[in-house]
């Protein structure tokens, strides 16, 4: 009895103290960034951005449990535009982000170069050809977009002889690939304090390189440039 | 080296690991043990070897884990995309695992007696016969053990399981043992080879990398994913208490998210069909083992 009681009070202990350092730290963290940011803003940005050696084909962040602000995410998607990553994604578990499309979407569109072109898949056939300039594809997932589709799927088959006969890991995928529109994500950004991906569409992750976002409000170029970095460090070999 | 271990640990790992049990500790942890290979270039021994040190130091994780009171591990042993590295270590591969499995019959008074499950999943059809043999006797062997379980993902990939799955329902549904209305999130669950485990809490994967490879993706959903440089035979009691720390510290957040998920309804149809399904299996493994 003794014993178990000081086990809870250096539990309760162990547990002050690693709030009170974390707090500190991230306190740090802050005042450096902050000091990075003004005297460093556009340094090197260039060369930086020549010695990625792939970028992500499929971008796709998770927001956390946290809100984050519309600023942020439109910064997201001009960014990615300047790399040239193809297709981004942004999955918010609470449904918030669906409801504020609307906003979403005129403010990317104000904030854009004139040129570059934004296809915004929502329903099917959204898809406007023969313009010029830069593209890029932006879609906002829901849970829906997971589990659920793979309940609808099966639902499917299960009345259709044809299909359900052809039922493998490739026809699956294809099949799943028709309804998420996207090619999976290789890279993940996951917001917030902790590495969960929170009920993502599980199918679509199994290759995809992540990386935790503390915080994703007030994220500069730079730091986007550093996870850039980190992931095409990744190396993958597939089994083998 | 065997399954079970019973190394003492020190008194400052002993003191450890009795405080983080003041809080919440973890139903079910999952390891990807990834670097067996870079581990063994690192120190100039054979790639085999390298996985033998693995095994050794999964016997050893899963002593931490149980001293810890988590009662369930699930391990990425090999993949099916593991098929397609070279003959030799396949080869090699499969003969660690034919004495490894062998080792678990010799030492099955010690297994009984500390009340160890094994349950190995995977597509059991893709191994050599009698590989297949020993996992079935082995898992019907301790399949009523509920003290500590062990997840063996052998011949695993997580796309294949789910492929499975809807293909089990899609044929109970053409034979009516169910309707279309009954297919849920929660039937596709039970259906997959890890019907009977919860989710897991913390999925650890070691040697730097910083994806999922195909493992658990459906039960990871609400998972606490953790990235570690360390290759897999370096593994210490102190990586795991540090994961276990920082469950705890984020415990509240999941909590919030539980709350948040639909209730399952189960009808009497499905419940049944569930139940069949089980009993399938049971018999699968009945099958192979006499083989």
């Amino acid at each position: 009895m003794e014993s178990t009681h000081f086990y809870r009070v250096l539990y309760v202990l162990v547990h002050a103290i690693y709030t009170i350092v974390e707090v500190i730290w991230n306190a740090t963290l802050w005042i450096v960034r902050e000091f990075e940011l003004i005297h460093s803003r556009y340094k090197n940005v260039r060369k930086r951005l020549f010695t990625l050696s792939k970028t992500p084909k499929h971008l796709t962040v998770i927001v956390g449990h946290d809100d984050c602000s519309l600023r942020d995410l439109t910064n997201l998607i001009i960014w990615c535009i300047a790399v040239e990553i193809p297709y981004i994604s942004f999955y918010d578990f609470k449904g918030k982000l669906k409801k504020e499309e609307e906003r979403f979407r005129s403010m990317v569109e104000s904030q854009k170069h004139s040129t570059d072109h934004i296809v915004w898949h929502r329903t099917a056939g959204t898809y406007k050809n023969g313009f010029v300039g830069r593209k890029i594809h932006v879609k906002i997932l829901t849970e829906e977009d997971g589990r659920e589709n793979i309940v609808n799927l099966t639902k499917e088959l299960a009345v259709d002889r044809d299909r359900a006969n052809g039922i493998s890991i490739e026809s699956i995928n294809g099949w799943l690939l028709e309804r998420f529109e996207f090619p999976d994500p290789d890279m993940g950004l996951v917001c917030g304090g902790r590495l969960h991906i929170l009920n993502y569409p599980p199918w679509q992750l199994r290759l995809t390189e992540f990386f935790r976002l503390n915080d994703l409000s007030n994220i500069t170029f730079s730091s986007f440039l550093d996870y850039l970095e980190m992931f095409s460090k990744c190396e993958q070999r597939v089994g083998t | 080296m065997s399954w079970i271990r019973n190394n003492d640990l020190n008194l400052l790992q002993k003191l450890c690991v009795n405080v983080l049990k003041c809080g919440p500790v973890p139903r079910h942890v999952a390891f990807i043990m990834d670097g067996n290979r870079r581990y063994a270039r690192k120190t100039n021994v054979q790639k085999a070897e390298g996985h033998s040190k693995g095994f050794d130091k999964l016997a050893e994780c899963l002593h931490w884990c149980r001293e810890l009171g988590i009662k369930e591990v699930t391990v990425y042993a090999f993949s099916i995309e593991n098929f397609k590295r070279s003959n030799d270590e396949v080869e090699a591969l499969m003969q660690l695992a034919r004495e490894k499995f062998q080792k678990l019959f010799e030492e099955k008074d010690k297994l009984m007696q500390e009340g160890v499950c094994i349950r190995v999943i995977g597509n059991l059809c893709l191994l050599p016969d009698d590989i297949r043999k020993l996992i079935a006797e082995a898992m019907l062997l301790t399949k009523d053990n509920t003290r500590s379980i062990l997840n063996v993902a052998f011949s695993y990939t997580s796309r294949e399981e789910i492929t499975q799955s809807i293909r089990s329902i899609v044929e109970a549904v053409q034979d009516k043992s169910i309707e279309v209305g009954d297919v849920s999130e929660e039937l596709i669950a039970n259906c997959l080879y890890t019907h009977l485990s919860p989710d897991p809490d913390i999925l650890i994967r070691t040697s730097g990398e910083v994806r999922i490879s195909d493992f658990l993706l459906w039960q990871i959903s609400n998972t606490e994913l953790c990235f570690t440089n360390v290759l897999w035979p370096e593994f210490n009691i102190w990586h795991l208490l540090g994961f276990v720390f920082k469950y705890q510290r984020s415990r509240c957040l999941q909590d919030v998210y539980k709350a948040n998920k639909p209730q399952p309804n189960r009808n009497h149809r499905t419940q049944s069909f569930v139940k069949s399904f089980e009993r399938k299996r049971i018999q699968q493994l009945e099958l192979y083992a006499r083989a």
